[in-house]
């Protein structure tokens, strides 16, 4: 998988929020992009998404050009910050209503993705008495369960202790092993540095390669 | 995807019928009236054009129809606040989401409305013990058909709207322009350009819902045809906002 970025500018009335990013990724590597809050880290990973348009610019994916060639990106797992699943579902409804839209995997596998994150899925405790660490995980779980092509990761190591931040890495591997393109933003330069091989910074919309 | 929840609020309509009607049927077994006209009584109070009527009989009339846009207002709203970003980037394509959440819109305001109409019918069936002869059942058809579509056609439009307002706000204003709309279908005959422009008339929303049998709207199929196409204008114009829209946007409620 390769995804091309050209000259991607989004812009709200007089602000411009992604001011023309450049970038090109492949798989076999873990990205980094790390900026302070509203640099437009999240921004970039929703227009890469297809859930927020451009106002100029292109996405390409293995070639093609997003909303001309394709409507939607390929398969995709993705967190965004302080976007959280349904509160009054369980862990494990949660992501088999979400499993349900594409169809593609059965409960065992999403059982076996609620367990790689630590969690158990028997759990039958609503999302809104999770910890946040907990809401943090079954969100991990939610993005890699169906063994997505690319894998976008809004502050992944949010409210995990030490012992996550190393699952999550572990995981990481994994899946980048498998074949995924994966890339993380985050404020945090020290979890940026130890979970991704190569680091961008992104500030008032312009991205720099470190 | 229909949640056991959604089966529930379809089912909501039921007692609310039971509990209404009955309460309104009563008074009018008394009167010797044909089957047709204690029917069309209860659907919406009153006959607008027919009896002298005011608004407020009017809309409370409407009562099943109100709590149905109430109950699925935000049905494809939720997605777009709600898990919205771990839900589309699951989709295929906007447009299909869109075609399935709308067909699911459509699907409850089928059932619900016949549970409406159709319990509504039965009682009255019940409680005057008259035959049902081809001018009830074809009156019991029409009204069926164009509460369902009319039903439809303004929550798709409440969900829609809500994308700019909220829901909450989405219901207050389209039932307040309904207000309107109905207001001068009431007092149509003390208006003069309507009385010189007919067609202001059969335009309005209002006037094709409630008084479909008056001779100046036609009889049944046309305002179900005028409901056919606002509920198909309505979709697409729904269907390139969602095309449009950026999807991850602020909760309203």
């Amino acid at each position: 998988m390769k995804v091309e970025i050209k000259d991607l500018c989004k812009q709200f009335k007089d602000r411009r929020v992604l001011d023309h990013i450049n970038l090109q990724i492949g798989t076999g590597k873990i990205y980094g992009i790390v900026g302070i809050n509203g640099s437009g880290k999240t921004m970039l990973f929703r227009c890469m998404a297809g859930l927020v348009r451009p106002t100029s610019g292109e996405i390409l994916y293995d070639g093609k050009v997003l909303y001309q060639d394709v409507s939607m990106p390929p398969n995709m797992g993705i967190i965004i910050e302080n976007m959280g699943l349904y509160p009054e579902f369980t862990g494990f409804d949660n992501l088999k209503y979400l499993a349900g839209i594409r169809k593609q995997i059965t409960d065992e596998e999403i059982r076996a993705a609620i367990e790689r994150v630590g969690l158990d899925p028997k759990d039958k405790r609503k999302i809104k008495k999770y910890s946040l660490g907990m809401k943090q995980r079954i969100l991990l779980a939610q993005a890699f369960m169906e063994k997505p092509d690319i894998l976008l990761l809004d502050e992944p190591t949010n409210s995990l202790d030490e012992e996550g931040v190393g699952l999550i890495r572990d995981i990481l591997k994994e899946e980048m092993e498998r074949g995924a393109l994966i890339m993380i933003a985050s404020h945090n330069k020290e979890d940026i540095s130890y979970l991704c091989d190569e680091v961008f910074s992104i500030s008032q919309g312009k991205l720099e390669a470190k | 995807m229909v949640k056991s929840r959604d089966l529930w609020k379809v089912m909501f309509v039921l007692p609310v019928v039971l509990f209404r009607k009955c309460n309104l049927l009563l008074p009018v077994t008394g009167e010797t009236l044909p089957m047709e006209e204690v029917f069309l009584k209860n659907i919406f109070m009153e006959n607008a054009l027919r009896i002298e009527t005011n608004i407020t009989v009017l809309m409370s009339g409407m009562l099943e129809i109100v709590i149905f846009s109430l109950l699925f207002g935000a049905h494809l709203y939720h997605d777009l606040y709600e898990n919205s970003v771990y839900i589309f980037i699951r989709q295929k394509s906007r447009s299909r989401w869109y075609a399935k959440r709308a067909a699911e819109l459509f699907l409850f305001s089928v059932v619900y409305s016949l549970l409406f109409v159709g319990g509504t019918f039965l009682l009255c069936r019940f409680y005057t013990g008259q035959r049902i002869d081809t001018e009830t059942a074809e009156i019991f058809a029409v009204t069926y058909i164009l509460i369902a579509l009319f039903s439809f056609w303004i929550t798709l439009m409440i969900n829609i709207t809500a994308v700019f307002t909220g829901s909450v706000t989405a219901f207050l204003i389209h039932y307040i322009i309904f207000m309107i709309f109905t207001a001068l279908a009431i007092g149509f005959e003390g208006i003069p350009v309507i009385n010189q422009f007919r067609i202001l008339l059969k335009l309005n929303p209002a006037a094709n819902l409630m008084v479909f049998w008056n001779d100046g709207i036609g009889r049944g199929l046309m305002p179900a045809a005028y409901f056919l196409v606002l509920c198909a204008g309505t979709y697409a114009a729904g269907n390139v906002l969602i095309k449009r829209m950026d999807i991850s946007i602020e909760n309203k409620e």
